[in-house]
């Protein structure tokens, strides 16, 4: 729980747009509505992501309470996924085409049994395992318009941006030397110098 | 020029900064100063990687950049990547580490005085110190909830502290970066630097502060 707890390691994203009026309740509804559904065996996907509680994982019921710090939207985001090992995959898939080929009296699978065989055989096996969950902390602090994402993964982060997107309709916009100084007023929006910029060089010629 | 190009191409500026960073704090004895902040300590510390291309240096050490092999690193074209940071400020100490190019934080440890995770007694200790009979009642603990809450807003709080400060580095660094007294004035102390030579603090100091708005400005 690294917003609550412990060391932070993070990345900090800017929220250009501005809050509608009615923020909380819009954000409220939209983070109801994409709030984690947990995996279930039979289900088509083998990874989905949805937020929970901040630092609770397996606490899907998001109340007003639960999110809104006082001036902070505070948010897990969880995502599950089926980690079923490969070696186990294999050898049920080739105990299941001998017994299919035996059963048919034939010696080879076309494309379309091999994939629906597989698929079978997953779902199968996904009833005596769990799936693996993974939660980041999220902290959006209002009053700055900057979003900490207690993660420095890029397929994470990638993830984590898109569901943003989807619930509150605001793109992040990582943080970045450029942004930063853009930020802070230190370059303007086209600013020339930046643009022109080249890297420094240290290391002396004559050496 | 496109936005993402501004982004991606001129990342090397925080490298720049780290590397500016580190310079400072070993020209000013790990003393660094904002208008808005004061004077504060800052130095490298741990860890220091540096890169350019496929080439890199890692270095772990109390003081990282402070060894000849940073500095060699330098002269051989690489930039700091990411470095382990001290600042101590207002009596309190704070470590992270710096990821230049995305300014990103890792590890950031700060000094807060709630949610520690603070053990319970053992149950043995006390009775060895003669307080085991004794025990007296726990005082009635503040709702767990609240406590969260408290811990929360005492960590964002020095977190934002922390990174106004970061900012304001980072914004007298860019005013130099883009005027003339960078070619002038820190790429040639920088460079003497990196070869071992000493460098003047004060006559550093003063090449290095604007005379003028126009030399403050734009090269």
């Amino acid at each position: 729980m690294p917003a609550l707890k412990g060391s932070l390691t993070y990345a900090r994203f800017f929220v250009q747009e501005a809050l509608p009026d009615d923020f909380r309740q819009r954000f409220m509804k939209s983070i109801r509505h994409r709030a984690m559904r947990p995996l279930q065996a039979d289900d088509e996907e083998s990874q989905r992501s949805g937020w929970c509680a901040v630092g609770e994982p397996f606490e899907l019921e998001l109340d007003y309470d639960r999110v809104f710090y006082d001036g902070f939207v505070n948010l897990g985001f969880r995502t599950d996924h089926w980690a079923i090992p490969a070696q186990l995959l294999r050898a049920k898939l080739r105990e299941a085409e001998a017994a299919y080929l035996q059963k048919k009296g034939r010696e080879r699978l076309s494309r379309s049994e091999k994939t629906e065989l597989k698929e079978l055989i997953t779902r199968k096996l996904r009833k005596s395992f769990v799936p693996v969950t993974r939660a980041v902390d999220l902290s959006w602090s209002l009053s700055e318009n900057v979003v900490r994402f207690f993660s420095q993964s890029p397929r994470t982060t990638l993830a984590m941006t898109e569901l943003f997107k989807k619930s509150f309709g605001s793109e992040l916009v990582p943080e970045a030397p450029y942004t930063l100084a853009l930020r802070l007023g230190a370059v303007a929006a086209e600013d020339k110098l930046w643009d022109e910029l080249e890297p420094t060089v240290i290391p002396v010629q004559e050496r | 020029m496109q936005q993402v190009d501004r982004i991606e191409k001129r990342r090397f500026v925080g490298r720049e900064f780290l590397f500016w960073l580190w310079f400072e704090s070993e020209v000013f004895d790990a003393t660094l100063a904002t208008s808005k902040h004061g004077p504060f300590g800052l130095w490298l510390e741990r860890k220091l990687v540096l890169s350019a291309e496929k080439e890199s240096t890692r270095i772990t050490a109390a003081l990282p950049g402070a060894g000849r092999e940073a500095k060699e690193a330098l002269l051989r074209g690489q930039l700091p990547q990411s470095a382990g940071i001290r600042i101590a400020w207002r009596e309190t100490e704070t470590s992270f580490v710096l990821n230049a190019e995305q300014l990103s934080l890792s590890g950031l440890k700060l000094q807060t005085a709630l949610g520690k995770d603070e053990e319970a007694p053992s149950p043995l200790l006390e009775e060895m110190k003669g307080g085991g009979r004794k025990r007296k009642q726990a005082p009635a603990l503040p709702d767990e909830s609240d406590v969260m809450r408290e811990a929360f807003y005492e960590r964002m709080r020095l977190t934002q502290e922390l990174e106004a400060l970061l900012e304001a580095l980072y914004a007298d660094f860019v005013a130099l970066r883009l005027s003339s007294l960078w070619a002038s004035a820190v790429v040639p102390a920088a460079r003497a630097w990196a070869q071992g030579r000493d460098v003047d603090a004060d006559a550093y100091r003063r090449a290095r502060t604007p005379r003028s708005k126009a030399q403050s400005k734009r090269a």
